[in-house]
């Protein structure tokens, strides 16, 4: 069980629209409810834009963290 | 009596003042799409990854308005209709093929024409990539496709035989290009486009809103907070900060107001270059893809003497051309400035090959199209014409298979 609730990290830098959220969406399906997505990515139409719809329209949490050059972008699966 | 097809410039504009006001809108295009993240393919594929409407709304909103006002400034007298659909060239069965093969490659490769130049020039090495892919598309399409599509336009098989009025929905619709007839199509042709972005772009809030979704957690870090463009106004002080914000490259433009500024872009040189020019915005992937003949001739290859298509397209020097450099200028100027300028390389080596691959089909698309998703679609929804009708849907096509040929490669 403790297993399954390990964040899961990926890493999309240099990758833009529509991979980030293709992944994520990806990811997030095969992923068991209270677990984490992180996403590394410096693509800021996905911070701004994709990431956070998508994440509207799953109904998940979504935070996003800005660490110069590269944003961390956790999003936790209900 | 068939309408005239010679120019009439309205106004006494300078050749300079042209030039000057295509170099302003080239700039002012780069910079907007660059803040506003303007992409027709990621509005496009929002619409089947996430599920979200509002960015391709805000699309619909840009063909309405561009299809509407202009359309009323011809009615009421300002520009001459002739300016208006002189530049409308033929259309037919490569249209809808190649923008088909269009959304399918642009979407691959991560870009659509206008995208992949602002991003090429905020550092996306995959971009650049496209860019080459799409120089060999174009070599490929001028010597495989040009001839027997030319011969299908000269035979008009599936194709109109002539541009100008004979594609002028106007004429077609009415028999007249007259004041009213052109006002009544303006508003037949702009008006459901409007009401449909803002349906579209309602629905998706409403949806939001009644999943109660809650607004994203930022916390700051080394850069500063990152302000979501999704996040809605609470007040005039909220506005008036927000628009500071923007004003001082710390926040993205939103949707709408990108929309509004990139169509008043194109009314500019809508009329300002009425009747001198191709007055309209252009992403001139002609140009694009002729890179390839100006990076061979240093090696002593002339693709314009061995390829007819190269020979009979586009001069190197004009407004168009200009527009284009001013879009790289101003995309790189709003990058840099903003901080958002960095070289990106995807972790993943496979995606350069893909963005290369997506670029080789944007090349071909948009030359077999005659057009690409700026150029001929936004543009014609400017000229009144018809093709940017079968532009959309085949383009959005492409963009949806692209997206289940992406899940798989993921």
């Amino acid at each position: 069980m403790e297993k399954n609730l390990q964040d899961e990290v990926v890493d999309l830098r240099g990758e833009c629209c529509p991979i980030p959220e293709m992944t994520a969406s990806k990811k997030l399906r095969k992923m068991t409810p209270g677990q984490t997505l992180v996403l590394l990515t410096d693509h800021q139409p996905a911070v701004e834009v994709t990431l956070p719809a998508l994440a509207k329209t799953l109904g998940y949490p979504i935070s996003i963290q800005n660490e110069g050059d590269v944003y961390r972008v956790r999003i936790t699966k209900r | 009596m068939a309408p005239p097809m010679i120019l009439e410039p309205p106004f006494l504009d300078s050749l300079e003042l042209v030039y000057l006001m295509f170099a302003l809108s080239g700039f002012i295009l780069g910079w907007v799409a660059q803040r506003g993240n303007y992409c027709f393919v990621n509005a496009m594929t929002s619409v089947f990854t996430t599920k979200t409407y509002d960015r391709f709304g805000g699309l619909m909103l840009l063909f309405g308005l561009s299809a509407l006002v202009p359309g009323l400034l011809v009615a009421v007298g300002v520009v001459p209709s002739v300016d208006q659909y002189y530049f409308n060239y033929f259309g037919g069965w490569y249209i809808v093929v190649g923008a088909f093969i269009f959304g399918f490659g642009a979407a691959i490769a991560g870009g659509c024409n206008l995208s992949m130049l602002y991003r090429a020039a905020s550092g996306y090495v995959q971009n650049w990539l496209e860019l080459f892919g799409m120089m060999v598309g174009t070599y490929i399409f001028a010597t495989l496709v040009w001839p027997f599509q030319l011969s299908t336009m000269q035979a008009g098989l599936l194709s109109t035989k002539a541009g100008g009025y004979v594609e002028y929905l106007p004429y077609d619709l009415f028999h007249s290009v007259s004041g009213a007839s052109v006002g009544a199509t303006a508003v037949l042709l702009g008006v459901p486009f409007i009401l449909f972005g803002v349906y579209l772009q309602r629905r998706t809030q409403a949806r939001f809103r009644a999943m109660g979704s809650v607004e994203p957690v930022r916390a700051a870090g080394a850069g500063g907070v990152v302000v979501s463009r999704e996040r809605e106004s609470t007040g005039h002080g909220s506005a008036v900060k927000r628009a500071w914000r923007v004003l001082t490259l710390k926040e993205a433009m939103g949707t709408n107001l990108a929309t509004v500024v990139l169509f008043l872009d194109l009314l500019l040189v809508f009329i300002v270059g009425a009747g001198y020019t191709f007055n309209y915005l252009v992403i001139t992937s002609s140009d694009g893809g002729r890179f390839l003949e100006y990076i061979l001739m240093p090696f002593g290859v002339n693709l314009a003497l061995t390829t007819s298509w190269y020979n009979s397209s586009l001069p190197i020097v004009d407004t168009s051309v200009l527009m284009v450099i001013m879009l790289i200028v101003g995309a790189f100027s709003a990058s840099y400035l903003s901080g958002d300028f960095k070289i990106r390389i995807p972790r993943e080596r496979r995606r350069l090959a893909i963005g290369f691959g997506g670029g080789i089909l944007v090349g071909l698309g948009v030359r077999i199209a005659l057009g690409c998703n700026v150029g001929l679609m936004w543009t014609n929804f400017a000229q009144l014409g018809y093709d940017g009708l079968l532009f959309l849907p085949s383009m959005l096509a492409g963009v949806a298979l692209a997206v289940k040929v992406q899940e798989h490669l993921l």
